[in-house]
């Protein structure tokens, strides 16, 4: 994993929006993380997976200057952390658990985190109203914190990450909580950011198909270690593995058939859905040479797949990555 | 980097919010109670006085006492009530000659009296006022949406500064209590010395007042529970003298470890305000209260939030 890093700045051929060196950092005898080195690419949309108690929120915390590391040090847009002033409306979190001050009222609340960011009293109210209906909280804006749901106070969070012009943003399980509507005007959220404001995005979330959906690249840690750094593309297409699911149950001769197509080593089925089956590639085959001959053999032998999708899953790849034995 | 505009913004909305978070409203109740009760305690025997003045006048001359013969009744009562005050002062203070004369001659006795008592609950109504002022925002993690915006440094200052000022108001409230009250029932003195001098007993209550909430930030910044922060802070405000008053009862010389804390000094500020008593009270209040500042930053910059 050690040239992983720098495999990605040199990569993205400029400088990388947050680099994590050596960081490590314990609660009592409990190692949190431990030396987990990386870098996040400027203008990405970042994930950041682990199953519970990984260290995922505990980096994003080290990246806000929340927590110290025991060693190693992080750097936002070049800056370390420890100095978190010079990065002033720069870098901007949804933390995981946080509350908001639960007698202030919220539209106060975002004003005065706008007034802290720099800006002036009448930009600050203009910026508050501004992500209040980005996220539809301007009704709410009179009640204090209190009076709020659960995923209104999740929406809440996120307005105030999205306040100013920030360059780098985190977000600690964004969508945790959030009904199907919510969870989807939060993502469109994000999509709206990539393209619009170039920000960096990092995400950490354990709905692993939204991360799929949103990431360019994640990194995956378990247990305190970084076990997997790639792009969504390469963890889940280099496989040798093609994926298809039919419009029913194949027969044995169907099955047969599959087994002698050029370029196919052996066939699986898919243990959750009898109507997909994965075909593992022979040896020095590529996916992309092969899918094309694949699905004009399989509609000469009259059965035409509903899906054919290359590579695995992230899920699967995520559970091969954090069942692994340090 | 302290920046100034971030704290004057977060003092102010401390200072705003004071109330609203319950704990400045327990605050503001208390030491409103807790004040006019200790008042009361000096106060009440004029009243009494007053009434009784008014029986005698009833019963011995039928209601036809001539209010010279009040006014001498009167003074005569009162100059008993203030040689009475006196000596409480004397018994609590340990005063020289020169500051009882001060407290009882040069400057209204009974309002005296009365910041002697106050001074002895200041400890209780500044922790009372900065138990809160980091603990509960860093046990909710709420503090961290400001962590990205500012320095530790100016979230801990700002907030200092904004709960010195809600105490201020509160302790306010109480002397502008007093001070009606008093300008209109109390006839031992004349009104106008007598405000003036709880005017600036004010400021010699918020002068002592200083390091008890410097205390407060120090414990609240390193304690996630308020509740927690209000008992260890009492502690230390009232254990360390409670435990030198008690060895001081057996060997004379241990009271001097009283001058370690703020406690030691207090009644120094109830001398003239020229008397090198009272510089040095006043400066001692100012090293502590920087002193716990500090240590208090120290530990808030390093810490896991």
């Amino acid at each position: 994993m050690t040239d992983q890093p720098h495999r990605a700045e040199a990569a993205s051929g400029s400088a990388p929006a947050v680099r994590i060196r050596n960081v490590t950092k314990t609660f009592g005898a409990q190692k949190a993380l431990d030396d987990v080195s990386f870098d996040i690419p400027s203008g990405t949309v970042f994930g950041l997976l682990g199953p519970n108690g990984a260290g995922k929120t505990t980096l994003f915390s080290i990246m806000a200057n929340f927590l110290k590391p025991a060693s190693g040090s992080v750097e936002v847009l070049g800056i370390n952390v420890n100095n978190i002033g010079d990065l002033q409306g720069r870098l901007s979190i949804l933390p995981q658990d946080a509350l908001f001050q639960a007698n202030v009222p919220v539209r106060e609340q975002l004003e005065f985190f706008a007034l802290l960011s720099g800006m002036t009293k009448q930009a600050a109210a203009d910026e508050t109203t501004r992500v209040l209906t980005m996220v539809g909280l301007l009704d709410a804006q009179k009640k204090s914190a209190r009076a709020l749901s659960h995923g209104m106070t999740k929406r809440l969070g996120i307005a105030q990450a999205f306040m100013g012009s920030p360059e780098v943003i985190v977000l600690d399980e964004p969508t945790a909580g959030l009904d199907p509507v919510n969870a989807a005007a939060v993502r469109k959220l994000v999509a709206d950011i990539k393209t619009k404001a170039r920000a960096t995005l990092i995400i950490s979330s354990h709905n692993l198909a939204e991360i799929q959906e949103m990431c360019a690249a994640v990194a995956i840690l378990n247990n305190g270690k970084l076990v997997e750094y790639k792009s969504i593309a390469e963890l889940t297409q280099a496989t040798g593995v093609v994926r298809m699911t039919f419009g029913r149950k194949l027969a044995e001769l169907e099955w047969a058939q599959l087994r002698g197509l050029p370029g196919v080593g052996t066939v699986e089925v898919d243990t959750t859905n009898e109507y997909s089956i994965e075909l593992i590639l022979a040896a020095g085959q590529t996916s992309d040479l092969l899918i094309g001959t694949l699905v004009s053999s399989l509609a000469q032998a009259g059965l035409v797949p509903r899906s054919v999708k290359e590579g695995a899953s992230l899920e699967e790849k995520f559970l091969e990555a954090t069942s692994k034995k340090d | 980097m302290i920046r100034q505009a971030h704290l004057k913004l977060i003092a102010g909305h401390s200072v705003r919010h004071g109330i609203r978070g319950g704990a400045g409203l327990v605050s503001l109740f208390l030491t409103l109670v807790i004040g006019l009760v200790l008042a009361s305690i000096v106060i009440s025997p004029l009243d009494a006085v007053d009434q009784q003045i008014e029986r005698m006048d009833r019963s011995e001359t039928g209601g036809h006492m001539t209010e010279a013969d009040k006014a001498e009744a009167r003074q005569r009562v009162n100059l008993e009530v203030v040689r009475i005050a006196g000596k409480a002062i004397n018994w609590v203070v340990e005063p020289s000659s020169e500051q009882l004369d001060y407290l009882t001659s040069q400057q209204p006795a009974i309002v005296s009296a009365i910041l002697v008592m106050l001074f002895l609950v200041t400890p209780l109504f500044g922790c009372l006022s900065g138990f809160n002022q980091t603990s509960g925002d860093i046990g909710s993690k709420g503090l961290r949406f400001l962590l990205i915006r500012t320095e530790r440094q100016n979230i801990f200052i700002g907030r200092f500064i904004g709960t010195y000022l809600f105490a201020a108001l509160v302790n306010l409230a109480l002397f502008l209590i007093l001070a009606l009250y008093m300008a209109a029932k109390v006839k031992v003195h004349p009104s106008g010395d007598m405000v003036l001098w709880l005017g600036q007993g004010y400021l010699r209550v918020m002068l002592f007042t200083a390091p008890y909430i410097a205390i407060c930030a120090w414990v609240s910044c390193a304690i996630d529970s308020p509740f927690g922060s209000l008992v260890i802070a009492l502690m230390a405000a009232y254990m360390f003298p409670l435990i030198v008053g008690r060895g001081a009862s057996l060997y004379a010389s241990v009271g001097y470890l009283n001058y370690l804390t703020p406690w030691g000094w207090k009644y120094w500020l109830l001398e003239p305000v020229a008397s090198a008593h009272f510089l040095g009270a006043a400066i001692a209040m100012l090293a502590f209260c920087a002193g716990f500042l500090f240590l208090g930053l120290r530990y808030f910059k390093k810490r896991d939030l």
